[in-house]
């Protein structure tokens, strides 16, 4: 077995297509970022717009007749505002964050007093305050590095999880199996006294290993950039998803453990195709095939979550250890077992008695 | 010995092989001649265990059964494909060193393969730098390291120089010498008579052996030095045969037979010029098996 994993490795790296993929995941996770940066820029003119256009609002109602204590208040939301303006101007991340606080403590009083103005619900202004409060402090990560919401880690794996999946378990390690069919290399394998069995264990271990390897870079990735722009000092950040505060810490370690799920259930997916469709169809029909299967690792607790999403993160169930984690997921676990054994019988079946690959035939 | 018994081969609708029986002795070179299409690769891939057995077919080596113990006849056999097997992007050395491996075998036997086959040169490049010769040698080396009972060879002189076939040449006696079972498919007819002992035709769905293998009589031709009546000759001993020429005939005699006419040519002092074995090339056979049907 030693021998068939060693020259499975041997061949995946010696074909460099992962070094072709890794090149084009890596000019992805830069248009990433690229459109993170111009994102903020073009917020950040908006904001600036929409805060002019408030000034403007608010001097009219101040030449209105209005009660002194409305008068009063807006007099203050004037002024604070037009220092958010200069700020915007001045591109101070900092001081807009902190005077949005202070304009979200006003509209709090204002609330208390019968002169407030917004019409956001009184938990959602209270929720702000407390995420700009912490971000200001340095107790969370922004979200974006903006300093303007949270979820940072969210942000980063939303965009680029997905990713992964397609571009990397899809197209790079599809061709494991998919190579060998298509270019009949499959019958050097099954001429030597390897079983079937062994043959196709061998190449699902690889492709796990290698999707692995690409999952390990790519949740060292926003470690890396909590670590680079808020020291790495055991990422106890909290974030808050999916209506609960999770630190980042947990949260990169449940992402991590969901994902090790899907990339083992994935391989064995897109390596069960390969063995039987040609290339072209292969990616759609894999497509098709994970929609279906997703149903089935859904966690009971988020049935209200679309069934159909790319994202993983819907499914992720925050707030847990890592031993409940594994105990929350264990059903799934059981789930996608069963259809991970029956999906490799098949595909050894298939490997086994395909007359396709022969020559002549 | 390999014994194939009742194999045959259906894809879809179009039968290739019926019930083919044959034997496969040890020390021996057995030729598998055919017509492209003929199934010859087929049966191959059926005797190696790439294609599965279709029926009540069944291959035994030693005693090892390819139905009921598959590894054991697995390891026991090598089956030299079309270079289409090969990794383009891999150099020549990581496909020896994991057949090797696979076959149990190591460092040494695979340094000793590359130095028999003298393809050290070219060993280390990428299998795409190859030339189809190139390519020919290395499918041989990996073969040739498995040191296995058996031997399917699949064209293995296919786009080989002179010296390069020489060279196959030799190393497959080699093989015979050391008790091997050599199986090949050739296209090449001269091949054929320098190095099998015996061939097997493909033709309507099954496998005939070369009667020159098999027949105990064998076709002699004799010249004699002058107008004789040999007609009432060979009459007069029930030997069957034909006249070429009023000086040359051909007839068939059993080898126990051969001293005793001797001795009749001396004692009715008939001048005889020449009396040796008539021995048919493949080439011959090939075409009396299949091209004189065709005309």
């Amino acid at each position: 077995m030693g021998n068939l994993l060693g020259f499975e490795f041997r061949k995946f790296f010696k074909q460099k297509k992962w070094l072709f993929v890794t090149i084009v995941f890596l000019l992805l996770i830069i248009g990433f970022f690229g459109t993170e940066w111009f994102m903020e820029n073009s917020g950040r003119n908006k904001y600036a717009e929409v805060t002019e256009r408030n000034l403007q609002y608010i001097q009219n109602n101040l030449s209105a007749p209005i009660p002194e204590k409305e008068k009063l208040f807006l007099k203050e939301l004037f002024s604070i505002q037009e220092k958010k303006l200069d700020a915007l101007k001045a591109n101070a991340k900092k001081d807009v964050l902190r005077l949005e606080l202070e304009e979200l403590r006003l509209e709090l009083e204002g609330r208390e007093k019968g002169t407030g103005q917004s019409s956001v619900p009184y938990t959602e202004m209270e929720h702000q305050l407390e995420l700009k409060t912490r971000i200001l402090e340095g107790d969370l990560l922004p979200r974006n590095l903006k300093f303007d919401g949270t979820g940072f880690v969210m942000n980063v794996m939303e965009a680029l999880l997905p990713l992964h999946f397609f571009l990397l378990i899809i197209l790079l390690l599809g061709d494991i199996t998919g190579y060998e069919n298509d270019n009949g290399t499959i019958r050097l394998l099954k001429n030597t006294p390897y079983s079937t069995f062994k043959i196709f264990l061998g190449k699902l271990i690889v492709s796990i290993s290698v999707g692995m390897l690409f999952l390990v870079s790519l949740f060292l990735l926003p470690y890396l950039l909590a670590g680079v722009f808020k020291g790495f000092g055991g990422f106890q950040y909290p974030e808050y998803v999916n209506g609960e505060w999770v630190t980042t810490g947990k949260l990169i370690t449940e992402y991590f453990f969901y994902s090790i799920l899907l990339v083992i259930f994935i391989s064995i997916v897109i390596q069960f195709v390969h063995v039987f469709i040609r290339k072209g169809l292969i990616t759609l029909l894999a497509l098709f095939i994970l929609f279906a299967i997703q149903f089935f690792i859904r966690p009971a607790s988020i049935e209200n979550t679309p069934i159909i999403s790319w994202n993983p993160i819907v499914y992720l169930h925050p707030g847990l250890t890592i031993l409940d984690g594994f105990y929350y997921y264990s059903q799934a676990l059981l789930t996608l077992g069963l259809f991970t054994g029956i999906l490799f019988i098949i595909t050894v079946g298939i490997l086994r008695f395909n007359r396709r690959t022969y020559p002549g035939l | 010995m390999l014994i194939a018994n009742h194999i045959s081969f259906q894809y879809h609708t179009n039968q290739v092989l019926e019930s083919v029986n044959l034997q496969l002795i040890e020390g021996k070179i057995t030729a598998l001649v055919g017509p492209n299409g003929a199934g010859k690769t087929t049966l191959m891939g059926i005797l190696s265990g790439l294609i599965p057995l279709q029926g009540n077919g069944n291959v035994e080596i030693a005693g090892f059964s390819l139905r009921s113990q598959r590894k054991g006849y697995k390891e026991r056999i090598a089956f030299m494909q079309d270079n289409g097997v090969l990794y383009p992007f891999l150099s020549g050395y990581d496909h020896i060193e994991f057949i090797a491996k696979a076959y149990g075998k190591g460092k040494k036997e695979v340094e000793q393969t590359i130095h028999e086959l003298q393809i050290g040169e070219f060993i280390n490049k990428k299998v795409n730098k190859y030339s189809l010769g190139m390519k020919q040698m290395l499918l041989f080396g990996m073969a040739h390291v498995t040191d296995a009972t058996v031997y399917l060879l699949d064209e293995p002189m296919n786009g080989l120089d002179h010296t390069n076939r020489k060279q196959i040449i030799d190393l497959i006696e080699k093989l015979k010498s050391k008790g091997k079972i050599i199986l090949l498919s050739t296209h090449l007819l001269d091949d054929v008579d320098k190095i099998a002992d015996e061939i097997y035709f493909v033709k309507d769905k099954n496998v005939f052996l070369s009667e020159s293998g098999s027949s105990e009589f064998i076709t002699y031709r004799i010249s004699i030095g002058g107008e004789v009546d040999m007609k009432s000759f060979f009459e007069e001993r029930a030997l069957s045969f034909v006249q070429v020429n009023p000086l040359l005939y051909e007839v068939n005699l059993k080898e126990s037979e051969v001293p005793a006419l001797h001795k009749a040519f001396v004692l009715h002092d008939i001048p005889l010029l020449t009396f040796e074995k008539s021995i048919a090339t493949a080439e011959q056979k090939y075409s009396d098996m299949y091209e004189k049907e065709r005309r």
